[in-house]
């Protein structure tokens, strides 16, 4: 009783602390800087097809050109799938280009006008047919507007593009570069679906024909390297709220309810290997299969499990024989030691009453063994205090038992 | 009372009928058919699977205004076995759910289940977006593991940065209408005995009702840090069945580097049964980690495992991945395992024994190009308990971008089994296999599995699934 109400204790000052502990930090989570911006999602930019000559550090190095020369829509754009491309309008003031004429020639030091200046691939033979330029729709939802009207500068996002010729993808802004303001108490919207396509029930949508969409590597450990199908228990494990940002019921339930087998874990005959890995790495199974249904159901029917029927286990004893295996001497292939370094493989066979017939006390017909680890009296109390049901599996007089654990 | 006359405006507006702004659905199934032989470790009896399973997952969603959600998420499943255990010595096929030959009777084989693994009601972002309930049967994932039962949970924040989370409720367990215990707590095997003859499969206790009840505090809106500490108890007929403590913290310290740690006490065994720390880091493609774990496997507190001798498994594990351009990376790991059967001394009860340990390490490359996916990997693991080391390949190439995929595997494998040298075995594996996506809604995949080795000879593994989904 008195361990139960310190552990509550502890567990009420380290949520105090913990709270305290929150008040003091920071809001918002560590991202690269701006400039750095991380990298740019395939499956949020698609691969995009640019046959132009641009240089536009060149360009924004002459006086009065701006990006707002070029791309005036997009300070009103409201959608990401807007087209703010500037058009040949958008050139002509500086480039004399004349479509009679594709082979231009102007003086030296002028803007060249000549078509394969910018379009890569123009053929003098196909004079008016120039390479099409594809940008597909981001997969976000995006509004210039929004960000242009609450003071936000073109630099912000696209900072690079001060100091590059062509601007591709990488010019676009990484998620790391919206969370800074896109964060709880930050001056914008923290919601994921802010700026992320959903699905109709709010889940995020995270298959695109280009890709699917991956946590960035700053996000507290939930970016799905090769690595991840191992190392999101932890993750999953202590924030299952983040997953469901993206992950349903059906996602966890699929995997690790056990009935589809993941060939990851469980590689080409895996059936011939599973007791090595079971009895070196049980934890593992346990994630998915409970020992005493999964894999008892089925040692059952093989005829390795102690409740097998007679003419499936005459076919050869599983374990060492007898004298090795619960003889008096104890080696390691005795089943003493294989239980204390691996209980959940004992489980996987068999039930408790297999334990009892030896290790009851000898008014129950056993042959007093005890299979309790050492120091097992001074806590026995809070055991049989939670449930008497397993002593009196093994002990008669539980009156005494009860005086001795107390 | 100033306190309850600001709150009941709130409550009521929150319980208010609000006017919808979406409704939507989504139906999704899901049907599996696989065919395949396992062989008793002896050679016989031979078991012929023959699996069917059919999942149903229903899911209605109505957004209102203020941000509250109502959704409704249910998912059902048929599964079926008809396969047949046959003893190949004795030319007979095993009657298993005949209880009148009671000595073949395999009461947890069950030929077909249908179950529920989750039927559930959300109401999300109530009370001005700081409340959630959900009522019926759920999966809660924490610290403390898995957990499904039928109850409420509600989760509320308070104070902007903390959430509040109580669930209560009946655990899922096994032998009850529609439900397969799949999270119940190891331990004890259990079924409906309700139909049988008492003298039947005595090993296996009664189904039996147990309720639950766990309190959770987290952060929320900390930035680079979650922390969650969470207790639950279970308890029945039989007393309690779980009582633990979970504590957890996750913290990315830096755009790189982060680092956690989880540790679950079992308070009436008044033992720690995990403890894991860890640090991974992260940059462009690469990423690194490091682990220390101990853990001791725990049981039903009603079963007499839970009071057994137990060791703990003390493990290490690091991990990399590094880039290799073009597609290519690099991917390695090695861990190493001590079974800590030295930190117990010399008893009436056992003698003093060194620890045993294992390890093992896994080298791989991975490409994932356009449409080309493939990966070649080795693998070993060995110690006292035996050994295992494998090579495999595996290609996944789309035949037709998003429309038809080809996947093939090969892989030998070499297991020495050191309690039983006579299953010590090198096989060979082939897996061929296709994914059909037929529109927008649909796909099947079909694999065939062939598996060689002295001991079986030809196992082979067919297995053919369709996935149709169905949004409104």
């Amino acid at each position: 009783m008195v361990t139960r109400s310190l552990l509550v204790a502890m567990l009420l000052v380290a949520a105090l602390c913990g709270a305290v502990f929150a008040q003091s930090l920071p809001l918002a989570p560590p991202v690269p800087p701006r400039a750095s911006g991380g990298a740019v999602s395939h499956a949020i930019f698609p691969t995009q097809t640019l046959p132009i000559r641009f240089d536009h550090a060149r360009h924004l190095r002459l006086g009065g050109v701006t990006c707002a020369r070029c791309h005036g829509a997009a300070a009103t754009s409201e959608q990401s799938a807007d087209r703010l491309l500037p058009g040949e309008a958008a050139c002509t003031p500086c480039h004399a280009i004349d479509r009679r004429d594709p082979l231009k020639q102007v003086p030296a030091g002028a803007p060249p006008a000549r078509c394969d200046a910018c379009h890569e691939g123009w053929s003098a033979s196909i004079p008016l047919r120039v390479a099409r330029v594809n940008i597909p729709t981001p997969n976000l939802h995006f509004s210039h507007r929004a960000h242009v009207s609450r003071g936000q500068r073109c630099e912000s996002c696209h900072s690079s593009v001060r100091r590059v010729g062509l601007a591709t993808r990488l010019e676009l802004p990484a998620m790391a570069s919206c969370v800074t303001c896109h964060r709880a108490g930050g001056s914008a919207p923290e919601s994921c679906a802010t700026c992320h396509l959903t699905e109709p029930d709010g889940v995020l949508r995270t298959r695109f024909p280009e890709g699917w969409l991956n946590p960035p590597t700053w996000m507290r450990g939930m970016h799905h390297d090769a690595d991840f199908w191992f190392t999101h228990r932890i993750s999953a494990g202590q924030d299952a709220t983040r997953c469901a940002a993206c992950h349903r019921d059906d996602d966890c339930a699929a995997c690790h309810d056990g009935r589809v087998r993941d060939r990851r874990t469980h590689p080409n005959d895996y059936l011939t290997q599973h007791p090595v890995d079971a009895r070196m790495n049980a934890d593992r199974c346990t994630s998915c299969h409970r020992q005493a249904t999964f894999c008892v159901a089925c040692h059952e029917r093989a005829g390795v499990a102690m409740g097998s029927a007679p003419a499936a286990r005459a076919q050869g004893r599983f374990h060492p024989p007898p004298e090795v295996w619960s003889g008096r001497g104890v080696s390691l292939r005795h089943h003493g030691v294989e239980a204390r370094r691996s209980m959940s493989a004992c489980v996987s066979c068999h039930s408790e009453r297999d334990c009892v017939t030896c290790h009851a006390t000898a008014g129950l017909g056993g042959a007093s063994l005890s299979p309790h680890p050492p120091g097992f009296s001074a806590r026995c109390g809070a055991l049989l205090r939670a449930s008497e049901r397993p002593c009196r599996q093994c002990h008669e007089d539980l009156e005494s038992l009860t005086a001795r654990c107390r | 009372m100033g306190r309850a006359r600001r709150l009941a405006p709130a409550l009521a507006a929150s319980l208010l009928p609000l006017p919808a702004l979406a409704f939507d659905g989504e139906v999704r199934a899901d049907t599996q058919a696989q065919a395949y032989q396992v062989r008793g470790p002896a050679g016989a009896p031979l078991l012929s699977m023959r699996r069917f399973t059919q999942t149903l997952t229903l899911a209605a969603f109505e957004r209102l205004r203020r941000g509250v959600v109502w959704t409704v998420r249910a998912r059902l499943r048929f599964d079926s076995d008809f396969g047949t255990a046959c003893d190949l010595t004795g030319d007979r096929c095993l009657d298993e759910l005949n209880r009148s030959r009671a000595a073949e009777f395999a009461p947890l084989f069950a030929r077909r289940t249908l179950d529920l693994p989750f039927a559930w009601l959300e109401g999300a972002g109530l009370f001005g977006g700081t409340a959630e309930v959900r009522l019926g049967r759920q999966l809660v994932t924490d610290p403390l593991g898995f957990f499904l039962f039928d109850g409420a949970r509600l989760r509320v924040r308070a104070w902007d940065r903390v959430v509040f989370e109580a669930y209560g409720g009946l655990e899922t367990r096994t032998g009850f209408p529609l439900s397969n215990g799949r999270y119940e707590r190891d331990g004890l095997q259990r079924a409906d005995r309700s139909t049988w003859d008492a003298s039947l499969a005595t090993r296996v206790n009664d189904r039996s009702l147990a309720g639950a009840l766990s309190f959770a505090v987290e952060t929320a809106n900390a930035g680079p840090l979650f922390a969650r500490a969470t207790w639950r108890r279970v308890w029945g007929d039989d007393g309690v069945a779980e009582e633990k403590l979970g504590l957890a913290a996750d913290v990315q310290v830096s755009t790189r580097w982060r680092a956690y740690v989880e540790a679950v006490h079992s308070i009436p065994q008044q033992q720690v049964s995990s403890v894991i720390a860890g640090a991974t880091w992260a940059g462009e493609g690469a990423s690194f980690g490091a682990e220390l774990s101990r853990w001791r496997p725990t049981f039903d507190l009603t079963s007499v495992w839970a009071s057994f001798w137990t060791d703990p498994i003390d493990e290490g594990r690091l991990r990399g991945e590094i880039p290799l351009g073009r597609g290519w990376s690099l991917r390695a790991g090695t861990h190493g395992r001590r079974y800590a059967l030295s930190d117990a001394p010399a008893s009436d009860n056992g003698p003093a024994l060194d620890d045993q340990w294992s390890g093992g390490g896994e080298l791989g490359a991975l490409l994932r190009r356009g449409r080309y996916d493939a990966s070649a990997r080795l693998f070993g693991e060995g110690g006292s308990l035996g050994a295992r080391a494998g090579a495999d390949v595996t290609t996944r190439v789309w035949a037709r971008w998003q429309v038809v995929r080809v996947d093939a595997g090969v892989s030998a494998w070499v297991v020495d089994d050191t309690l039983r040298p006579e299953r010590s075995v090198a096989s060979l594996g082939l897996v061929v296999g296709t994914l059909l996506r037929l529109g927008r809604l649909a796909d099947l995949t079909l694999s065939f599995e062939d598996d060689i080795n002295r001991i079986v000879g030809h196992r082979l593994r067919a297995v053919a699934m369709l996935t149709l989904r169905n949004p409104w």
